[in-house]
């Protein structure tokens, strides 16, 4: 069974499935006159059989083996896939819960924001009552200075000052300077070495008085109050020079704001807490 | 018969036995019996065609054998491992057929 070089491959592979040497061998054997067959136990031929039997036998237990093997590697790659499925169900749960978390916290954000600006405005309101905010509005501008004739009991004097303004406070003025000094709860008026201080600054007179309140009611209530009668008794005693016009449009300037180390805000509900042991 | 015989005995042997194949030889053994069914095959071809020779089966089974691996191992080598050991197994493969309806048409005159 000779082999065309030129024949197709399949063809040729087909053709010489059997090894020529089978045939070479028998063609020997032919001319040297022995049958074509050798006979024979064929022993060797029966041990390479036997190994032939070995390797399948090897190879098939080798790939039942590996064939487990992979098994078990598909399961604990199935195993984890679940308990990777079962994260991301957790984690899903976890950013819905986040979102919803989040929903809220943005709910109060808003709320918290409403409530600052809230408190932004009342902190605004408080400094400008308390004085240490810049002031703004109608109100009347006093002048006051000593009086002319230059004798010593009409030199006007703390307590005139305060009197003044005691009486301003009372015909409702919501906020007074004196000489560009801003009255706040704890500016006081007092005469130190014969110069009247407010807070610590020292004055000159001429006094400019500025007060922001109701221009139709500011004057009249003034004189009708107790301290604005009293004042203006003193003035008549003394023969101060005084002056009280209406202005339509003031500018008072705030003070800075004190720094409290001592002071803390009273909470009623923090103190009842605190009671309880 | 004595054939038939060593087949048993070398199945048994393998079941008994059971031998662990070392890992680098592992990708080797398929491919080394597809080549050993090749030359058995053939075998019992030639014998059926009465030109069975022990000596030439015995070579060609070990050289089938060893080739074939070798082809793997070097395909491994070169990275077309996969690759090689298809074309040794479609060859062999084809071989086996050929050979086995050689000896269909031996047993059953057909």
């Amino acid at each position: 069974m000779s082999v065309d070089p030129q024949a197709p491959l399949l063809a040729r592979i087909t053709n010489a499935s059997l090894d020529e040497d089978y045939e070479h061998v028998a063609a020997r054997r032919a001319r040297q006159g022995l049958p074509k067959q050798a006979g024979g136990s064929h022993r060797a031929a029966a041990v390479i059989v036997a190994l032939f039997g070995l390797l399948i036998v090897i190879a098939g237990v080798q790939t039942s083996r590996e064939a487990a093997a992979t098994e078990d590697g598909r399961q604990v790659v199935i195993r984890q896939i679940g308990v990777a499925r079962e994260d991301l169900a957790a984690k899903q749960t976890q950013v819905g819960d986040l979102r919803e978390g989040n929903t809220q916290l943005a709910e109060d954000l808003k709320a918290l924001e409403e409530r600052e600006r809230s408190l932004t405005r009342e902190v605004e309101d408080l400094r400008l009552i308390s004085g240490y905010a810049a002031a703004q509005g109608e109100g009347v501008e006093v002048t006051l200075d000593d009086s002319a004739d230059g004798s010593g009991d009409g030199v006007v004097r703390d307590e005139d000052l305060a009197t003044l303004v005691s009486g301003l406070w009372q015909a409702g003025a919501e906020a007074i300077v004196i000489n560009g000094q801003r009255l706040t709860a704890v500016t006081g008026i007092r005469t130190v070495n014969q110069a009247i201080h407010v807070k610590t600054h020292p004055l000159r007179p001429p006094y400019l008085i500025q007060a922001i309140g109701d221009q139709d009611t500011l004057q009249s209530r003034f004189a009708e109050s107790t301290m604005g009668a009293t004042f203006l008794g003193l003035r008549n005693a003394f023969d101060f020079v005084f002056e009280m016009r209406n202005d339509d449009s003031l500018d008072l300037p705030g003070r800075a704001r004190p720094q409290l180390r001592f002071a803390k805000v009273y909470d009623p509900q923090v103190e009842n807490r605190r009671m309880v042991p | 018969m004595i054939a038939a015989l060593g087949l048993l005995v070398g199945i048994v042997l393998g079941l008994v036995l059971q031998p662990d194949v070392p890992l680098w030889l592992e990708p080797y053994l398929p491919i080394a019996v597809v080549a050993a069914l090749d030359a058995v095959f053939g075998g019992l071809r030639a014998y059926l065609d009465g030109i069975f020779d022990d000596k030439v089966f015995v070579v060609s089974f070990i050289s089938n054998v060893v080739i074939a691996a070798a082809i793997v191992f070097l395909g491994d080598k070169l990275g077309v491992g996969g690759q090689l050991a298809t074309a040794v197994i479609v060859v062999l493969g084809i071989r086996i057929f050929s050979n086995v309806a050689a000896i269909r048409r031996h047993l059953f005159h057909a």
